[in-house]
């Protein structure tokens, strides 16, 4: 028996030894990521101008090739593009998520609104308000969520990711706060874990983009057919943290290479060497007076 | 030429190598034992007694021990079969027990009652309902059940009656996949080494009886995280037996429910609805001596041709299947016993695709497949307490499959294509055409698949019966040994394939409904692998109503992949302890229990998923298959022959811990009742993952990757998050075949959770990152029912039999799954395999039943037995869905609907009649 018992104990789990790590850590949007002038004229903090966050963990930090701190790459191949970053794992915080009308293709992303009039507000208020199908414009929270129910099949609110808790906190110094896990990272000690915002459009004059992102695609992903033959729901690039640089515009925000975004191991509690979790803190703003 | 030829003598050397090699051999799987005692009136032990044990089914004549200085004796290795057993001693006169049962890996106890000067006495033994000594959990099945319940005519469609086993062919076992049972015929492997299924067919009548072990098994059986499923066919005997027989199988008479579309249009998959079928199965079973006592042989063959087709196709899958099985059995002496084997099944398959109604006859495709066993086996008792069983064993399978009209093939009745025949047939050289008289080709008609299959196998066991040591032990030890191969050649009749959607006609102007694959030449795919087995076990019974069954296995398997990487590499312990105690010593009860653990050694088909030669083609797509345009720039992927796998240095292997505690009542003479409790817990599953890609928070889509491409790398993982936990409480009764009638029934609790119920999964695969979700698998059919009971009708002659098989299973488990665009890295992908709530949870199909009959009636004839059967499976056609698989393919989806992946076969009858003598 005693001899079961100890096959059993050492039978609990079999370590694999691969050589990846889920890198657990903090990404810190300042206030001003999340404040935009509207085509209104109005100043406004709204954790929805925050739009997808991209993280990946990189060999280093390159601060020279651009104006802002880049992921180290590897060669130029062509005059006109970016070498690639070669990350060794990543994630984002917020995703482009399904639109049920054509007309919010790529504009609406996981976690920042409370529920369906939400969006709906929140595209008034950028003067590009929601249409339907027909380019009519949708006014009544309950005729949007009913084209959502029935482009995902769904039947409650639960199914819906879009329609999720806030994913940022706020902190005592008034910026913005999320957890993120880079699962299945290939873990090297003294990696830097680098991100950047993909802002919102916000054009003052001609208000037909606004809220549409730099890294989305409209043309790709799913295309329904019970729906619209030639609507993608759009999605983002593949390439969004390989070569990051095509798509950072002015307004987005950039991760600043401090020490707190490498990683390194560390021994926890129990002995086991774990990796140390990083901060990544946007504090970058590229070309804001450009944008704005 | 010359490396068929170089491989053939390679194999040949090493079944040499192997027969060489051979010792003795054990086989509990072959065969059971009778144990006794023979006592006085008061119940006092004689020692001394000459017993003498005789049967038809008992090669070698009359075998004879004399009871040692308890009393005791013991006959091992006995074919299952009905014995009678003889005590006689000086001064006491004889006394004779007839139709002493034997059964597979069965221990029969039997007490002789010799009184002084007693006259000789005959008496009939009793029918064990209990064996005191068996701690495994499982159904032996007797040619009475075999003939008497409703059953598909094959050794697969019986297994289903056994408690806790789900589904025919190749069924789900204590929550484990259709890929980890283990199949025996005569205690020679005949699962199929690539993918762990059923791989040999032959004649149903041919069967003397099948074991189906789900838990709780010896430490001589390994390899299996399911069931052992147990054959043992007949050896023949000294009279000639002949029997004929002839069924027909109609699935079409049944009354149809339009089960394509709901109420409100909706389209459901395909069901067993929709399809036809018509079997028609003739056979004969010839066996006899050849020298009284000395040799035996069987003979038999069955023909079988079924038409199948699916709703709406042009025409029926033809299978046209051959069954050749034979055996000779020799004895020359006391001492040696002698068996040899060969069996072969060829079949063909005609139009085999059966998906797409569009498919002209010009278009299909078939296939050939079937293979051969061929063994010798050798019994050495050296004296009636040691003996050893050694065989060796070669098995070939292959699959065929090409498009008409030819197969390039010639091996199994088909000729190879003739440059003429392809010529003007099948064009896949020029753009635009579509084939033969504009027949729409597919994947099928274009592609061909050439697949081969060995196992060179060897055993050799060792028994010491009744050894003395603070009680009485009998020990097995044994070594085992396979070597396998896998040759596969895949790829393109023509460097171009056209298929053409819709009926539309291809527009080379506007690169519109089409899609052709450029490929670059076949795909030679060769892996090989090995496994080496051993195991030492006791029955120790320290006194005489307690039974301990402990042992240990090892497991040394090397799986390699076509780069000759060993993709599973392990070497592995399996301890096994059970205890069985029969508190009042009067065999009619039971209390048993203990753990055991169960390793997976894996299949060839492993190593594949980690082949570093793919089929290398360059996809083109038209825009009704998805594409925005048909420019050069949107279309086109290009599948290369890059090494795209990784083989990890730290791998383990599948296992599987099992706890059980039961205990098993004779209520009545022959009844007994039953409560058992197993808990089957699985780690280290194989799994695949995938490396390169990186996916956004919830996997929705691909925002990088590794080297910058989209490329996959695969790698084998053995994670001990890849998990199933099962547990099984059953109710039974069984009722032995006795005074013309018998009964089988359990209901059992099962509940079947985990993160993935395949043997060989990829839900790690893509992407990799996402959380794995522990939940009910698509087995966690929590209520079920198995009943089992026939009854012979006392009007003989003229005796009619009827037997009824019925099942009830509550609803399976539903999972749903959300749309992750990540899934499909080309643009147009349309794939769910996201999935939010814990597998299995989202809800549960309704509950299912199926009741099966069957009569057979006695025709007296002047000489042998003729006897008409008819049999009707799921009488009232019930067509409930069964399965609900744990895949994305099926999910909940459109309209919140889910698809259903099978649903219960429709009404069937056969109508059949057998004829022996």
């Amino acid at each position: 028996m005693v001899s079961t018992l100890v096959i059993l104990t050492l039978g609990c789990a079999f370590e694999e030894n691969l050589p990846e790590a889920d890198i657990s850590g903090t990404v810190i949007v300042p206030a001003a990521a999340a404040t935009r002038l509207l085509p209104s004229g109005e100043t406004v903090e709204d954790p929805r101008f925050i739009g997808p966050i991209y993280l990946g963990a990189f060999s280093g930090i390159d601060d020279v090739s651009f104006g802002y701190p880049h992921p180290a790459m590897g060669p130029i191949v062509t005059g006109d593009e970016p070498g690639n970053t070669f990350p060794y794992g990543g994630t984002s915080v917020g995703r482009f998520d399904y639109a049920c009308y054509q007309e919010l293709a790529c504009k609406v992303v996981t976690g920042r609104f409370k529920d369906y009039a939400d969006v709906l507000a929140y595209f008034k208020g950028l003067e590009n308000p929601v249409v339907d199908d027909n380019g009519i414009e949708v006014t009544n929270a309950s005729t949007f969520q009913q084209a959502c129910y029935e482009y995902f099949y769904a039947t409650s609110d639960e199914e819906m990711a879009f329609i999720g808790a806030d994913q940022f906190k706020v902190n005592a110094d008034g910026d913005y706060e999320a957890s993120f896990t880079m699962a299945h990272t290939v873990m090297v000690e003294g990696m830097s874990v680098w991100g950047w915002m993909d802002a919102p459009l916000i054009d003052l004059a001609n208000t037909s983009g606004n809220g549409a992102f730099s890294t989305c695609d409209t043309g790709a992903g799913r295309e329904p057919t019970t729906y619209d033959e030639s609507y993608f729901e759009g999605r983002v690039y593949s390439d969004a943290l390989n070569t990051p640089s095509q798509y950072i515009y002015g307004g987005d925000w950039v991760a600043s290479a401090t020490e707190d975004t490498i990683v390194t191991l560390k021994e926890d509690a129990a002995g086991d060497m774990v990796p140390t979790n990083p901060t990544v803190r946007l504090d970058i703003g590229f070309g804001l007076e450009d944008a704005e | 030429m010359m490396q068929m030829r170089s491989l053939t003598l390679r194999l040949v050397g090493l079944f040499a190598a192997l027969l060489a090699l051979a010792g003795p051999v054990y086989a509990s799987a072959t065969s059971g034992t009778i144990k006794g005692q023979v006592v006085d009136e008061g119940g006092l032990s004689i020692p001394g007694v000459l017993i003498t044990l005789t049967s038809p089914a008992l090669i070698g004549g009359a075998q004879q021990r004399t009871a040692d200085e308890e009393g005791r004796f013991i006959f091992a290795e006995l074919p299952p079969g009905s014995y009678d057993l003889k005590g006689q001693k000086q001064g006491f006169g004889s006394v004779t027990k007839t139709g002493v049962e034997v059964s597979l890996g069965r221990t029969s106890q039997v007490s002789l009652e010799l009184k002084v000067g007693q006259e000789e006495l005959t008496v009939k033994a009793a029918k064990p309902t209990i064996d005191t000594e068996k701690a495994s959990k499982g159904d032996t099945f007797s040619k009475e059940f075999l003939s008497r319940i409703p059953s598909g005519r094959s050794y697969q469609d019986v297994v289903s009656n056994t408690s806790g086993v789900v589904g025919g062919g190749n069924p789900s076992s204590g929550g484990a996949s259709g890929n980890e049972n283990t199949f025996l015929l005569d205690g020679i492997n005949i699962t199929d080494p690539v993918t762990g299924t059923f791989s040999l067919n032959f004649n149903f009548d041919a069967i003397e009886e099948i074991e189906v072990i789900t838990g709780g098994y010896d430490p001589e059986y390994g390899q299996s995280l399911g069931a052992v499923i147990s054959v043992v066919t007949k050896s023949g005997g000294n009279q000639l037996e002949v029997i004929a027989n002839g069924f027909y199988l109609n699935g079409n008479w049944g009354p149809k429910m339009d089960a394509r579309y709901t109420a409100d249009g909706y389209e459901l998959a395909p069901t067993g609805f929709d399809e036809s079928s018509e079997t028609v199965q003739v056979g004969v079973v010839v066996s006899g001596p050849i020298v009284k006592d000395k040799i035996w042989f069987l003979g038999s063959y069955e023909y079988n041709r079924t038409l199948y087709a699916n709703v709406g196709v042009q025409l029926p899958r033809d299978y046209d299947s051959h069954y050749f099985f034979s055996k000779l059995t020799a004895q020359p002496s006391s001492a040696h016993r002698f068996t040899v084997q060969f069996g072969t099944d060829p079949t063909t398959v005609d139009n085999t695709d059966q998906a797409d109604t569009r498919i002209t006859p010009e278009a299909q495709s078939r296939q050939a497949q079937g293979g051969y066993l061929g063994s010798v086996k050798w019994n050495w008792f050296i004296n009636p307490e040691t003996n050893l069983e050694s065989f060796v064993s070669f098995q070939k399978s292959t699959i065929n499959a090409s498009g008409v009209p030819c197969t390039h093939d010639g091996t199994l009745g088909y000729h190879p294509c003739e440059p003429d025949e392809e010529q003007g047939n099948l064009d896949y050289e020029t753009p635009g055409h579509v084939g033969l008289n504009g027949a729409y080709d597919t994947d099928n008609a274009g592609f061909y698949y050439f697949d081969d299959r060995y196992r060179v196998e060897g055993s050799t066991k060792y028994s010491l019966l009744q050894v003395d040591f603070l009680g009485k032990h009998d020990i097995k030890a044994g070594i085992e040994g396979s070597y396998l191969m896998w040759d596969q050649i895949q790829g393109y009749n023509g460097n171009l394939i056209f298929y053409d959607w819709y009926e539309n006609p291809f527009d080379p102007n506007t690169l519109q409904n089409y899609l052709w694959i450029e490929t670059s030449g076949p795909s030679v795919y060769s892996s090989s692998g090995y496994h080496v087995g051993a195991f030492i076990q006791d029955v120790y019974k320290p006194i005489q109503n307690l039974t301990f069954r402990y042992g240990v296995r090892y497991d040394r398997a090397v799986n390699r992949n076509d780069a000759g990487e060993p993709v599973v590499d392990v070497g592995l312990f399996g301890p096994r302890v059970y205890a069985v105690w029969d508190p009042w010593a009067n065999e009619k009860t039971k209390i048993y229990g203990g753990y055991g653990r169960f390793n997976d050694t894996g299949r060839l088909e492993v190593g594949s998923y980690l082949s570093q030669s793919n089929l290398g083609s360059k996809q083109v797509f038209g825009e009704v298959i998805g594409a925005t345009d048909s420019s050069a720039g949107n279309n086109g992927g290009d599948y290369s022959t890059d090494n795209t796998v990784t083989v990890l240095d730290n791998t383990s292997a599948p296992y599987s811990d099992e706890f059980s505690i039961g205990a098993q009542r004779e209520v009545f003479t022959d009844i007994a009742v039953g409560v058992e409790f197993t808990g089957k817990f699985t780690r280290n599953i194989y799994n695949f993952d995938e490396t390169n890609l990186i996916v956004d928070e919830d996997g929705y889509a691909y925002i990088g990757s590794g080297d910058g491409s989209l490329d996959q790398y695969f790698r084998l993982r053995t994670p001990t998050l890849a998990l199933r936990d099962f547990y099984q409480t059953d109710v039974s009764i069984t009722r032995n075949w006795a005074d013309r009638w018998l009964l089988q029934g359990t209901y059992s609790y099962v509940v079947s959770k985990g993160r993935t119920q395949s043997s060989l999964s990829t839900v790690f695969a893509n992407p990799s990152q996402l959380e794995l979700w522990y939940g009910n698998l698509p087995y966690d059919f929590r209520h079920q029912v198995k009943l089992q009971a026939a009854w012979d009708l006392p009007i003989d002659p003229w005796t009619t039999t009827l037997g009824m098989s019925g099942q009830v299973f509550s609803g399976a488990p539903l999972s749903r799954y959300y749309y992750s665009g990540a899934d499909s890295a080309t643009a147009g992908g349309d794939s769910y395999s996201l999935l939010k709530q814990p597998r299995g949870t989202y809800g549960r199909a309704g509950a299912y039943w199926e009741l099966s009959v069957l009569v057979e009636q006695d025709i007296p004839v002047r000489k042998g037995k003729l006897s008409a059967t008819a049999q009707v499976f799921n009488i009232t056609n019930n067509q409930d869905p069964s399965y609900l698989a744990d895949n994305y393919s099926y999910y909940i989806n459109t309209e919140n609907r889910y698809i259903i992946a099978y649903r219960q076969d429709a009404i069937t009858a056969q109508l059949g009649a057998k004829y022996e003598f």
